[in-house]
């Protein structure tokens, strides 16, 4: 109730002294509803229960050790950390991560990533330990082995004592594809622990639910003008929606299909329709065999997805939070920074996009008022990133103290 | 043994008709009032959540057992959006006129539209309501 009685101020319309508008938005219904819906942050834990050693401490620092490892990799040249840098928001600045060869792909920061439903662009993977097989094996990646990495797991004697540690005096793995799997669910327990600190969009979020003026006042009433556009006219709350402002599914922005190698061959991205065949034919997906919850809800969507002709280069709608550290933006990497991903929300080309498909994207044709505002607002769902670092930091010492 | 056998046997042929729990309808159901028979839609969990995974119980009630339609698809989709739901939910029959459908997961804040489908008597119908998710 106190939601709908809040009243923020009144709105300017378009008026002469528009540049200088200091006035906030008045917020509907649906809107408040909606900012509520951005929160509480930082959200509760809950452990995946398809994996044992989520939210176990001594994986946590088997997970932070390996997320630092190049021996995972072929040529003992690339970590996870090599592609997801912690000062990057966990991403690494580059439009295309490059592996051992050149990836089609941006990296997507890590922060926020266990409140995902689908892992990768694609969403080719369901779970977090899952997503962390692919690039130790994918010879464009990391290039490794199952062998490899359960030779490197044995016979390391820092790696094996924090394997030990980790499987908490149960068995540790017997054969070498268990051993590849402990160590994917360690380092997925590691990377639940990347959370986004909060941001003067929570303060605000708080204070309009406890209908607090004084600390409303404090958000600025460009980032409240950018808020009223994202819930409102804007739409983009209809797909980043939740406290990680993404639904966790799949759409069609409209941005090229095509992407261009070196050599100038172009070649086209399926997206989301091969990330369900992926889905479905790998082995460590939540209807394998490893999954160690198979009556938990996670498993529903896993068997309950189809494949759909509009999949077709839709590709995972991304959390907004910490934004401000992972440019470019995009799966393709293709928006060098945040006015050209808004801008490309004003300038849609309607006809690459309504071919077939979902009709929820229209050209906004936003003024420059209207673009600074977004901007304000998007800029407010980042706080520094020295925690989280700092907490990765800790870890790794941690895991040294415990296995010298 | 043979007379649990011959007992499971004609609890198997008699049609049990739903009508008991078509007598008690819970409060939180979603009743639609179909030309020959009402469908009541009840969801679990309770209300229909946004972006998680529920399942619908679904009963056909006061149709003539002669005429009783077969349910043979649920689905929903967003008629503003054009577009539907990423799951196709299964459906099992638990018994006459009593039906389960899992896997339903409605992506998007909005107004959705779920719609049954049935056969009676090699005629297609189908009932539908909305709903805001939010
Ligand atoms: C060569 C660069 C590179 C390396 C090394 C790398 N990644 Fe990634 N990572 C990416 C790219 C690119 C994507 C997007 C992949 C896609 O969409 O297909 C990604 C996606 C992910 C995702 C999905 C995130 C999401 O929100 O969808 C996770 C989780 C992840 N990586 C974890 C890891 C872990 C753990 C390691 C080490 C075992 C690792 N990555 C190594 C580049 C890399
Ligand atoms: C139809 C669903 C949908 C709507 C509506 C939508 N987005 Fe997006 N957004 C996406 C998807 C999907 C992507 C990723 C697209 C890709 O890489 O192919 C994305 C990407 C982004 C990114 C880049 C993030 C990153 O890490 O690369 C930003 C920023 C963004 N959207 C902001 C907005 C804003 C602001 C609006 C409203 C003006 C909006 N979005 C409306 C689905 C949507
Ligand atoms: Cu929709």
């Amino acid at each position: 109730m106190m939601l709908f009685r809040v009243w923020l101020a009144l709105l300017l319309t378009v008026t002469a002294c528009r540049a200088q508008a200091v006035e906030p938005p008045v917020f509907d219904a649906t809107q408040l509803r909606l900012i509520r819906s951005f929160g509480p942050w930082p959200p509760a834990f809950h452990p995946d229960t398809g994996n044992p050693l989520s939210g176990r401490p001594s994986a946590v620092l088997l997970g932070a050790a390996l997320f630092g490892e190049p021996r995972l990799s072929k040529d003992g040249g690339i970590a996870c950390q090599s592609c997801h840098q912690p000062q990057q928001g966990w991403s690494d600045g580059q439009a295309r991560s490059r592996g051992l060869e050149r990836l089609d792909r941006n990296a997507p920061g890590l922060l926020d990533s266990r409140l995902q439903r689908w892992f990768g662009w694609d969403g080719a993977s369901d779970s977090l330990w899952a997503a962390a097989i692919r690039p130790i094996l994918d010879p464009r990646e990391m290039g490794g082995s199952v062998v490899a990495t359960a030779t490197l797991l044995r016979g390391d004697p820092v790696l094996a004592c924090l394997a030990g540690h980790a499987a908490d005096g149960a068995q540790l793995a017997q054969n070498d594809e268990e051993l590849l799997v402990l160590a994917a669910r360690a380092l997925a327990a590691f990377q639940e622990t990347l959370v986004s600190p909060r941001t003067a969009f929570d303060d605000f979020r708080d204070a309009v639910l406890a209908g607090d003026r004084d600390a409303m006042a404090r958000y600025p009433a460009s980032a409240q003008r950018g808020l009223a556009l994202f819930t409102g006219r804007g739409q983009c709350a209809t797909c980043h929606s939740g406290p990680a402002f993404s639904n966790g599914e799949f759409h069609d922005t409209g941005l090229p299909f095509f992407i261009t190698d070196a050599d100038g061959v172009r070649r086209v991205d399926p997206g989301r329709h091969r990330g369900i065949a992926r889905l479905k034919e790998n082995p460590f997906n939540r209807l394998g065999r490893y999954n160690a919850d198979p009556g938990s809800a996670a498993v529903i969507p896993v068997r309950h997805v189809v494949q759909q002709h509009r999949n077709w280069g839709e590709f995972k709608v991304p959390t907004l939070r910490s934004l401000l550290f992972t440019a470019p933006y995009m799966h393709d990497g293709s928006k060098p920074d945040l006015e050209s991903v808004v801008r490309h929300y004003s300038e849609l080309d309607e006809d690459r996009l309504h071919s077939d498909g979902e009709a929820i994207l229209r050209p906004l044709r936003l003024d420059r008022q209207e673009i600074d505002d977004l901007l304000a607002f998007l800029g407010s769902l980042s706080a520094s990133l020295d925690a989280p670092a700092a907490d990765y930091a800790a870890r790794r010492a941690d895991a040294r103290r415990l296995c010298p | 043994m043979r007379r649990a056998l011959f007992l499971a046997a004609t609890l198997l042929v008699l049609p049990v008709l739903p009508a008991a729990a078509c007598e008690q309808i819970p409060i939180a159901a979603r009743v639609i009032e179909g030309p020959r028979f009402k469908l009541v839609v009840l969801s679990d969990p309770m209300p229909i959540p946004l972006n998680a995974p529920f399942a619908f119980d679904i009963r056909l009630c006061d149709a003539r057992m002669a005429e009783l339609p077969r349910l043979v698809r649920v689905d929903a989709w967003m008629p503003a959006h054009r577009h539907g739901m990423n799951y196709a939910p299964s459906l099992t029959k638990l018994d006459w006129g009593h039906y389960r459908a899992e896997g339903l997961l409605l992506h998007m804040p909005g107004e959705w539209e779920f719609a049954f489908d049935f056969i009676a008597l090699e005629r297609e119908e189908q009932l539908s309501f909305r709903f805001d998710a939010q």
